[in-house]
């Protein structure tokens, strides 16, 4: 089987034995991509590369790069969580809708983020203990998440309302030269990255995606594990909820909508396996990168979504067609 | 692992009947339930709340075809929703007068089929997963649908309508045309075709060393998908008497849940056309029972992704008995 060849030979990627460009040559590649879209459409476009218009590329890819980098765990452990985008948009619509001032975010916010951790830990319990597919899983909670909101909100006409300032100078203020949600997005690199790379967390992340089975054996308590993946993917949809509301000065139920395909599309760019077990949160800022990126071209080539959608399929279909090529050529 | 998916093969596998467990039953108490429920609330015995549900139904069962097929060849097809939208929107802004349906009918469920083939030659060819050949073809057809037909919008050939909807005599023709959908797959089933698919889904190393070709199968299985999704769209078509340039994204999901909720099994090779039909038909009842409740309809997605967790977990539950009772002895 050819699944099971893969999983035999995963564990390379993992041990560090090859130089870093060899290893990791699919994150090389999404850079040099990245690199190239950038360096093209300045050159097409002088002001892509404005600071003003980089600042706006910035903000949206912070918000992307937060969802996904919850999304890069779920994935690196075989899984998919598809109530991101429902999270993201309970978080927004609570926040604003209950906290009129600064002063309530105080009691608002950890509620909100209480809610987040409950739908990942049950997402998380029901993938790891009961043994179900995670697209199942985290449909349904999202599909319960999505009808709660409708129903508290009588179908989003009480959903409308100004976010506080906190949150509109969390995703759009500046620390220095450098926007609030951009510093954000800094920092839970640097954190999962170095999840990922250095802690004993990150190696139980990667042993449950080669096979979940030989993760147990060899002493990884899969339901804890599992469960605190999924509790951070709900957790960062949540707080780009917030810096989505603050960015957009308005909530909306569809907000969140976009970026279920958009953070699976960054992962898989970036060059994760959806199988679990091979890939990197670097690789994902790269899929960000090159995201948004092309919705910022597309923008100035005057084109709508309709082109947008065809050129994110194509996209993905390269990039991960390549990766695989890649992989097939090494096995050889 | 040998044993149990050996045990699935076989109980997937014509001539037997099917083994009736907690499991197969799960479904059809389900919607029993639910059409209890809609009686005790209207207070009398009648199926009238449901007349026009196999008409509401009808484009979830059709894509819910086209994705058990898929689910059992142990792949999962995203692109259903994008080509259901582009069929929509074809017929909206190509088929709009009396003349010519049936070449236009013929010509977007050809597109369907292609369109569905495209993703199972990607998948066999490249060797890249089902769910992300399909999530990228979902967002090119998507676009191409919204190319085709930027806003909702566009008129359906009155014939067509007038042809496809009503009734027949005391059932409606949309209740005719599920009927007819499960007889063709009860003999599907039991077609070289339907054995290959079991198979593969099963165990696709072992139906390769049984000498069947799994690429050809995969590639069929995923052209049917993508026809009948094509034909969902068509459906869709008729029923709003428009198009939208997004009609079949909610379908995705729904669809997947549908197959789930009716207990065919993810890994492949297990479950079935007929169950996805009441699982559909659950769906949709949900939404009746919300409606004679007098609750907003807004409950009926709150209850729809109720039921899809406490079913899914309920499998889950006794699928974890039935491997500990097997362990144990």
């Amino acid at each position: 089987m050819d699944e099971a060849a893969i999983k035999t030979r995963r564990p390379r990627f993992v041990l560090q034995e090859r130089p870093w460009l060899n290893r990791q040559r699919a994150i090389a590649l999404s850079y040099v991509v990245a690199l190239i879209l950038y360096v093209v459409t300045g050159i097409y476009s002088p002001g892509f590369l404005s600071l003003n218009h980089l600042r706006i590329l910035a903000v949206s890819a912070s918000i992307l790069g937060i969802v996904a980098a919850g999304q890069t765990l779920v994935i690196l452990t075989g899984g998919i969580d598809l109530s991101v985008s429902s999270v993201l948009t309970a978080s927004a619509i609570v926040t604003t809708l209950h906290s009129s001032s600064d002063q309530d975010l105080w009691h608002v916010l950890p509620l909100v983020f209480l809610m987040a951790a409950g739908v990942g830990l049950i997402n998380g319990v029901a993938v790891s203990a009961l043994h179900l597919p995670a697209i199942i899983v985290t449909l349904g909670t999202a599909g319960v998440l999505q009808g709660a909101l409708l129903v508290s909100t009588s179908g989003g006409q009480t959903g409308a309302a100004l976010p506080p300032a906190a949150l509109t100078y969390l995703a759009d203020g500046d620390v220095g030269p450098i926007p609030t949600s951009l510093l954000c997005w800094i920092l839970l690199t640097w954190l999962v990255s170095t999840l990922l790379s250095r802690m004993p967390f990150g190696r139980k992340v990667y042993a449950i995606g080669n096979g979940p089975i030989v993760a147990r054996m060899t002493g990884v308590n899969i339901v804890f594990t599992l469960s605190v993946v999924y509790v951070f993917s709900a957790l960062c949809a949540a707080f780009a909820g917030l810096l989505l509301a603050g960015d957009l000065g308005t909530t909306y139920l569809s907000m969140g909508d976009t970026y279920l395909f958009t953070s699976i599309s960054a992962v898989l760019i970036g060059g994760a396996s959806i199988l679990g077990g091979r890939g990197h949160y670097l690789g994902t800022v790269a899929g960000v990168i090159i995201l948004t990126g092309i919705g910022g071209l597309l923008a100035i080539l005057n084109q709508g979504p309709a082109t947008l959608a065809i050129i994110y399929g194509v996209i993905i279909l390269v990039t991960v067609g390549v990766a695989t090529a890649a992989q097939r050529g090494v096995r050889r | 692992m040998a044993t149990s998916s050996m045990k699935s093969t076989l109980r997937g596998l014509p001539p037997g009947l099917p083994r009736i467990d907690a499991t197969t039953a799960l479904p059809y108490v389900v919607l029993v339930l639910l059409v209890i429920t809609t009686m005790a609330l209207q207070g009398r015995v009648s199926l009238d709340a449901f007349s026009n549900l196999p008409d509401t139904t009808l484009p979830l069962i059709l894509v819910g075809l086209g994705e058990t097929i898929v689910i059992l060849s142990r792949g999962i097809d995203l692109s259903v929703g994008g080509i259901m939208s582009l069929s929509t929107a074809l017929v909206a802004t190509h088929v709009t007068t009396n003349k010519s349906i049936v070449l236009g009918l013929i010509l977007v469920a050809a597109v369907g089929a292609l369109a569905g083939a495209l993703n199972g030659l990607l998948i066999v060819i490249t060797g890249i997963q089902p769910f992300i050949v399909t999530l990228a073809t979902w967002s090119i057809t998507g676009g191409v649908a919204l190319q085709v037909l930027p806003t909702e919008g566009g008129t359906v050939a009155p014939n067509l309508v007038s042809g496809l909807s009503g009734s027949v005599g005391p059932a409606s023709k949309s209740l005719i045309i599920i009927v007819t959908l499960i007889a063709i797959w009860l003999y599907l089933r039991r077609t070289r075709f339907g054995v290959s698919l079991y198979a593969t889904g099963s165990s696709e190393k072992a139906a390769v060393l049984n000498g069947l070709r799994a690429s050809r199968v995969t590639v069929i299985v995923y052209a049917c998908s993508g026809l009948a999704s094509a034909l969902a769209g068509i459906y869709f078509a008729v029923l709003t008497s428009s198009g939208s340039p997004t009609a079949g994204n909610p379908y995705i999901l729904d669809s997947i849940a549908a197959v789930v909720i009716g207990g065919t099994s993810l890994a492949g090779g297990r479950g079935g056309f007929v169950p996805t039909v009441v699982g559909g038909f659950i769906l949709a009842a949900i939404g009746t029972v919300v409606f004679y409740a007098n609750m907003s309809s807004y409950w009926s997605t709150l209850g729809t992704g109720l039921i899809l967790l406490i079913t899914v977990m309920l499998y889950g539950i006794v699928g974890l008995v039935q491997s500990r009772r097997r362990s144990g002895g």
